[in-house]
């Protein structure tokens, strides 16, 4: 063992940064003529070959051009602003200081579609014991109100949850009393496929501040191919709804309440990928100003058919790049839409601030960012955790609402465990890599993939795509034009949130 | 297939775990003869997967190891927060500080 140590104490010397040089610990990586470097504070730059030669060798001098950029980013080591960098990464990693704030219920497993990538572990709407009772419920939003974070998110998910709704109305009730009680605020959301909705729900959910959210996947054709609603039509459905309560959203002034503006998700599968241009067109007609495109994951339904509807990281980055680029030549002309992943991740870089992304956090936001609440009152450290238990592995169970006070939940072994294994320091590829700062790892996903929590991230499908997503953003961020349609993005969450 | 493998390299440990991942129809023994190990398998392609996967394991333990300062320091920070017992704490300093601005204004 002694000389088995030695061997790669000396590997990892060779690997350390050069202290001879007196830089400090920086990471980098190349991308055609440009190195991108960053450092943990969450700071980067991009720069030339002979610069980043120069920064290596210690030869950036006080009255360099490039000096004042990076000493302020904490790139050199004789002059650095202790008290800022801290600050920088106490704001990047935010999370860390504080509980779960997003609270997901799963009202019911009961679903009238039939998505063909299906992740949620839905069943038929006829199928019985599949609600949540309004005990659980109340059980539910009372541990969610336990969390150590001021501002919680309460998300209603399914299944469909409008096939819940005396429940679900009940819920929101329920909550807005808390939030008088803990003085807490909560943040709440609904996550549907828009085909129960009438006029008296969508009346009751605007007037009590619930954000409304629905899934589009493109075009009408498209969008019914993959979203299969057996008693209808399942584009009509989603945008007529769109359209109704963004008409409500726009015409709001003088309200006692607060109406949010719909907001629908994306989800990429093999058939999605020629249809950039297109996909993006439809988000416009129907005045939807913020477009996410999620990378489908091999879970649930979707990793049974991964044949049909999957593809590899290559695939789907081809397709990321092109629908990206055609988001920034609108954005040029005038025309305001956002690529929600890249409008997160643009957060981190730009501004080093969290955007509540789980998913992407050292330690990811298992349990400690969010926890799922499944019908029956079992507790998972997160919603993918719950589709993993739905078929059979319930490794990312913590337990039931019935049995555990909050302080339990938080201190289970799941949740350590997720914690433990998503921390980017002990990740072969992750500790080295110039994303770090900016990225984390999946358990879940990790788990699906390659049956360990840990992962391996020189072979996971995950990591080359937001690898690839990271390389994509970088390519742009040093262009001007592309940087002020970053800046706009940036600043007009801002102004929105302003308003509200 | 009988292969002597090299403890330098590969930690018993990281066999272990890497059997564990990548094993699950238990085709591989790992055998311990005094100081050696070997692995005992008939499938070709699995063990070539096991041994890429016991370099990996080997790999993520010692930086682990290595970098157990930081990770205990974050997760312990992470869980700390989440359970919220930081602020817990911090309660009894709030009430002296009040009591005493009360005092104040008197």
């Amino acid at each position: 063992m002694t000389v088995r140590s030695k061997k790669l104490g000396k590997k990892n010397t060779a690997v350390k940064p050069q202290n001879k040089y007196n830089t400090p610990q920086i990471r980098w990586r190349r991308i055609g003529a440009k190195y991108i470097v960053t450092n943990d504070f969450g700071r980067y730059v991009v720069i030339g070959e002979k610069d980043f030669n120069n920064l290596l060798a210690n030869k950036i001098k006080s009255d360099d051009k490039l000096y004042p950029l990076l000493a302020s980013n904490g790139f050199i080591k004789n002059n650095m602003d202790f008290g800022d960098l801290w600050s920088s990464w106490q704001k990047l990693n935010s999370y860390v200081f504080q509980g779960p704030s997003l609270h997901i219920l799963v009202l019911t497993l009961r679903c009238n579609y039939k998505c063909v990538y299906c992740q949620s572990g839905s069943m038929n709407e006829d199928a019985k014991n599949m609600d949540m009772s309004w005990e659980t419920a109340k059980k539910s939003i009372d541990t969610a109100f336990e969390s150590n974070v001021n501002n919680i998110s309460v998300e209603f998910q399914g299944g469909e949850p409008l096939m819940n709704w005396d429940v679900m109305k009940k819920s929101v009730k329920y909550i807005k009393e808390c939030e008088k009680k803990s003085g807490k605020k909560a943040n709440i959301a609904l996550v549907s496929n828009f085909s129960l909705m009438d006029q008296e729900k969508a009346k009751f959910l605007m007037e009590n501040e619930v954000s409304l959210c629905t899934s589009l996947d493109g075009f009408e054709k498209l969008n019914n191919k993959l979203r299969v609603y057996p008693n209808g039509n399942s584009y009509k459905k989603a945008a007529s709804w769109i359209k109704y309560l963004t008409d409500k959203y726009n015409s709001q002034h003088g309200n006692m309440f607060k109406i949010f503006k719909p907001s629908a998700l994306t989800t990429i599968t093999k058939e999605t990928l020629p249809f950039y241009k297109e996909i993006v067109d439809e988000y416009l007609n129907l005045n939807l100003e913020t477009i996410f495109l999620r990378p489908l994951s091999p879970i649930g339904f979707a990793r049974k058919s991964w044949n049909k509807i999957g593809y590899n990281s290559d695939e789907f980055l081809k397709f990321y790049e092109k629908a990206f680029d055609y988001i920034i030549s609108l954005n040029k002309k005038g025309i305001m839409i956002k690529e929600k992943m890249a409008e997160m991740l643009l957060k981190k870089i730009i501004k080093n601030e969290d955007p509540g992304y789980v998913d992407l956090r050292c330690p990811c936001g298992a349990g400690i960012g969010q926890l799922a609440y499944n019908y029956n009152g079992d507790i998972y450290t997160c919603d993918e955790g719950r589709m993993i238990g739905w078929e059979g592995e319930e490794l990312f169970k913590i337990g039931n609402i019935n049995d555990m006070t909050y302080e339990d939940i938080i201190n289970s072994d799941t949740v350590k465990l997720c914690s433990l294994s998503s921390n980017l320091e002990s990740q072969v590829m992750c500790h080295k890599c110039v994303y770090r700062p900016y990225c984390g790892i999946c358990p879940a996903i990790n788990f699906e993939e390659e049956r360990s929590t840990v992962g391996n991230n020189i072979i996971s499908e995950r990591c080359k795509i937001f690898m690839g997503i990271f390389d994509i953003i970088f390519k742009r961020i040093g262009k001007k034009d592309c940087y002020d349609v970053f800046n706009k993005w940036l600043n007009y969450e801002e102004k929105t949130k302003g308003d509200k | 297939m009988n292969k002597a493998i090299d403890k330098d390299i590969y930690a018993p440990e990281a066999l272990e775990i890497a059997k564990s991942i990548i094993d699950r129809d238990n085709k591989i023994n790992i055998i311990r003869k005094g100081n050696k190990i070997f692995i005992s398998t008939d499938d070709d392609i699995l063990f070539k997967r096991f041994m890429n996967e016991a370099l990996h394991q080997d790999l993520r333990l010692s930086l682990t190891r290595k970098n157990f300062n930081i990770i205990r320091l974050i997760t312990t920070k992470a869980i700390a927060s989440a359970i919220g017992k930081e602020n817990k704490e911090k309660k009894p300093t709030k009430v002296i500080r009040r009591n005493n601005k009360r005092r104040d204004k008197r």
